[in-house]
């Protein structure tokens, strides 16, 4: 394994519930896989990141030991397509609402979120009920067309391959690790032109979710899917198995 | 100063002068633009060296602050240099998935804007206009807050690759004869963060003000007071003579 320093990127999947798991980012699967290969790691995900704001993670947060890095491998877990990203006035951040699927819309705790993005929803599905707009926002019919969220996806992962390119000594792997789509291969119209770095391709190009999607025993509680320490290992094992073979290309 | 090519980003100001069309008929629809007399022209020319310009006019500093994420340069060393513009741009993520920029925050810039939209969708003016308002988390505005931000996140660039070198300061300002940021604002950066500001060369005023004079001689016209091509230059030669301060 020729990198040094591991950088994980994501949502809550890849942030591991810290506070719920207690064991702090060292079991995380970024804290497992690091401590597999005895590398430095720094695990930046955020709980309810957006994709877009994800892929700007290296930018917003402090990366301790980064810079000594002369060949980090920097890994975006992405998420489900339908989060808003906006700045937040205090602090001028980049954030996410964890949702904007009609009944989490009341649930923001931002005065006027609900209006921001209900009119920042009409603007990626214009002319779209409800009705509509759940169905293309829950994915729960693939189709073939790439609309609102999902060019936002497509931008992020554009902007995460740009990494590559800011740091010539960097390699960038992505894919999707949370879904609502557990079960369906990820949408190969927005792999391309960067499919050979998504991670997915080594999982039967299924988010891997899947893996722990299937038993109870992996999920952190009933009805919470999130991984729990046997789940966090299954993904710590399908890393450390890419990168054992052929840095995962 | 060690550095191979020159990442140039920010706004209108940086893009390189562009003229109306002096047809009385085309002069709305037609410009002429000049992008090889904007100043990261003339510096690069200067030092020797490649540029990029990933500029975009009406950028908010949000915006400004991720161009480089657009770039498509290989300099190994590069010298990434951010221009940044006035507040009162809010940033917002489009339906491509791009950061976009509302020219202004006024309730005519808005109405403006939903005139724009295909769809005739207006939007959220009650929340982005309460970036115009201070904060109770620190008593700065909402827009202090994302220029704050913004710049923290250019000198991250220097995090990820530690062979960059960024440089930053005001160049488009609202207020072209004052001190542009507070004293307050500028202690909430680290003392290598304001020791790679290029206002310090302009006594901390914006570089608007080397190209706004009586005479216009040096901006576009007497009603638009974008720097031409001899305002351009003399931003170069303030932002060269900075890294020459610094090197």
């Amino acid at each position: 394994m020729e990198y040094d320093y591991l950088l994980a990127c994501g949502d809550s999947f890849t942030e591991g519930c810290q506070d719920i798991i207690g064991n702090g980012p060292e079991g995380t699967w970024p804290g497992v896989v690091a401590e597999h290969f005895k590398i430095p790691f720094s695990n930046i995900a955020k709980g309810g990141a957006s994709n877009t704001e994800i892929s700007l993670q290296p930018l917003q947060s402090i990366i301790p030991e980064f810079a000594k890095a002369k060949r980090p491998l920097i890994i975006f877990g992405l998420t489900v397509p339908y989060r808003l990203p906006y700045l937040m006035p205090s602090w001028g951040i980049i954030q996410s609402h964890y949702s904007i699927l009609p009944e989490h819309m009341d649930e923001g705790d931002v005065r006027y979120l609900k209006k921001f993005a209900l009119d920042m929803l009409n603007t990626y599905y214009p002319n779209m009920d409800d009705t509509e707009i759940r169905g293309r926002s829950s994915c729960d019919e693939p189709h073939d067309s790439i609309d609102g969220y999902l060019f936002a996806t497509q931008q992020s992962i554009k902007i995460m391959m740009q990494y590559k390119i800011i740091n010539p000594n960097a390699e960038v792997m992505w894919g999707w690790i949370h879904s609502s789509m557990t079960e369906d291969v990820v949408d190969t119209n927005l792999l391309l032109p960067y499919r050979d770095y998504c991670f997915n391709k080594h999982s039967g190009w299924l988010p891997l979710q899947h893996l722990t999607d299937e038993d109870e025993k992996y999920w952190l509680k009933a009805n919470d899917h999130h991984p729990n320490e046997k789940g966090i290992q299954l993904y710590a094992d399908f890393f450390i198995q890419l990168l054992e073979n052929n840095n995962g290309f | 100063m060690d550095f191979d090519g020159i990442i140039a980003c920010g706004d209108s100001y940086t893009i390189g002068p562009v003229y109306n069309s002096k047809d009385s008929v085309l002069k709305h629809i037609s410009q002429v633009r000049e992008p090889q007399n904007a100043w990261p022209v003339f510096l690069a020319k200067e030092l020797n060296v490649p540029y990029v310009n990933l500029s975009r006019g009406g950028a908010s500093n949000t915006e400004i602050a991720l161009q480089p994420l657009q770039t498509t340069s290989t300099f190994k060393k590069p010298l990434m240099i951010f221009g940044f513009t006035i507040d009162i741009r809010y940033p917002y993520f489009g339906k491509d998935g791009k950061i976009a920029s509302l020219n202004g925050m006024r309730d005519s810039d808005f109405e403006l804007e939903d005139s724009l939209r295909e769809n005739q969708t207006t939007l959220a003016k009650d929340f982005m206009q309460r970036f115009l308002l201070p904060t109770k988390a620190n008593g700065y505005t909402g827009m202090d807050n994302l220029f704050v931000e913004s710049v923290k996140r250019v000198m991250n660039y220097e995090k990820i690759n530690t062979n960059a070198t960024v440089i930053w300061g005001d160049i488009h300002s609202q207020y072209v004869y004052d001190e542009h940021r507070s004293l307050g604002l500028k202690k909430q950066f680290s003392n290598k963060t304001m020791s790679r500001c290029f206002n310090s060369v302009t006594d901390w005023f914006p570089l608007q003000q080397l190209s706004t004079s009586e005479d216009h001689s040096f901006q576009i016209s007497s009603t638009d007071s974008h720097p031409n091509k001899y305002g351009c230059q003399r931003y170069a030669e303030a932002i060269q003579k900075f890294i020459a301060s610094i090197s």
